[in-house]
């Protein structure tokens, strides 16, 4: 399962309360499939905000970590937004997630 | 002593006593000193008419034009007739003059939307404005790395503003001046130290702006933040740049590549948040054009 931040987030992919309705998106499609991939082509986010609350905090929604990092792939992130991503998720001891 | 105003005593058979306030603005309007621009803040409360003046080769950086913008908003607000030169050079002050000479309440923020080839400065109301952050993939041609920079620095600024502050416009700029990119947002609104004195305990308005740069620092009691202005810090930081923020009693200014700072107690009040960032612009593989 895809979810293309370009088309879904067109209108915003900047605040927080965008980013907690991706970590909704990705919550409910992690229990639901067993393989899932954002997909950040065309996308330049530039946004702490949106990172933190999207994808950093996904282990606030009761996934384990483990099974987030196994199921969850992120790919075609501009070079900036993934060092950004990175280590935002490190701060939220979020670490090993998959950035292709 | 530096003086900004001169009282000025109109005297016609008609109007005997009346008092206008003739103000001078800084021959460099930017935000490199602001306590001008908080006495004629001051000024717009007790008087109810002021003539702008120049002084001679004033210049007006980005960040000059939303202060500008800041100050004839607030006018409005105080119900303070502001007269803006004339025979000033500048289009934006002329802009201000047409605007000011409406009547009808507050103009629309973007009434003070103003762009050259170096610079834009655009008013918004209280949502996120993306036309600034879409022009900057191709006004300026940064690089890709300053272009970045700028656009998270803008984002997470207006974030702020729009959650935090509580104004019902703020304004944006960008734009090159003296070999760098100058980037920031100015509102209006509730200041930061009294935002973050709901929830913590500072001994001033100084530790208060410091703890908003913290990782960490906010006032959200359902979503945790408190990143914005730390990664705003972090990224400035990085580049060797510059950053100052004003707001309440203090302001805050960080000079990365020299590994200084300046914090200090403001003589007047600025209801409101502005913070100004400066970028030195550099050469990536392709040479910036904009470099003098």
């Amino acid at each position: 399962m895809k979810i293309s931040i370009k088309k879904e987030f067109r209108d915003d992919a900047v605040t927080r309360e965008a980013g907690e309705r991706l970590r909704k998106r990705i919550a409910d499609s992690l229990r639901a499939v067993d393989k899932l991939e954002l997909d950040f082509s065309g996308c330049l986010v530039a946004s702490t905000s949106f990172f933190d609350e999207g994808i950093a905090k996904l282990a606030d929604e009761g996934l384990q970590s483990d099974a987030i990092l196994r199921s969850l792939t992120i790919t075609h992130l501009h070079p900036r937004d993934r060092e950004l991503l990175e280590d935002l998720c490190r701060r939220r001891k979020l670490e090993g997630i998959k950035l292709t | 002593m530096h003086q900004d105003f001169v009282l000025v005593r109109f005297s016609t058979g008609f109007l005997e006593g009346f008092i206008v306030l003739r103000f001078f603005l800084p021959q460099q309007i930017d935000d490199s000193r602001v306590d001008s621009y908080l006495n004629l803040l001051q000024a717009l409360q007790t008087h109810s008419d002021i003539a702008i003046a120049l002084r001679p080769d004033t210049r007006i950086s980005p960040a000059g034009h939303s202060i500008l913008a800041c100050l004839a908003d607030a006018a409005f607000e105080q119900k303070c007739r502001l007269r803006w030169p004339h025979e000033s050079r500048h289009a934006f002050l002329q802009q201000l003059g047409a605007v000011t000479a409406q009547t009808g309440g507050l103009p629309n923020p973007s009434s003070y939307n103003y762009e050259t080839g170096d610079c834009v400065t655009l008013g918004s109301g209280p949502t996120l404005n993306m036309s600034l952050i879409e022009k900057l993939d191709y006004k300026f041609r940064l690089t890709e790395d300053l272009l970045f920079d700028c656009k998270l620095i803008l984002q997470e600024l207006m974030q702020n503003t729009i959650a935090h502050s509580g104004a019902e416009r703020y304004f944006i700029y960008a734009g090159i001046h003296d070999k760098e990119i100058h980037c920031g947002v100015l509102d209006m609104g509730v200041s930061i130290p009294a935002r973050l004195r709901q929830k913590y305990d500072c001994d001033s308005d100084i530790d208060y702006l410091d703890l908003a740069l913290q990782e960490g620092s906010t006032t959200r009691r359902i979503r945790a933040g408190g990143l914005g202005l730390f990664y705003f810090r972090e990224f400035l930081k990085r580049n060797g740049a510059k950053l100052t923020i004003v707001s309440g009693h203090a302001q805050i200014r960080y000079y990365f590549r020299t590994r200084k700072s300046q914090k200090s107690r403001l003589k007047r009040f600025l209801p409101g948040t502005w913070c100004f960032a400066r970028l030195p612009l550099r050469a990536s593989g392709g040479h910036n054009e904009n470099i003098d």
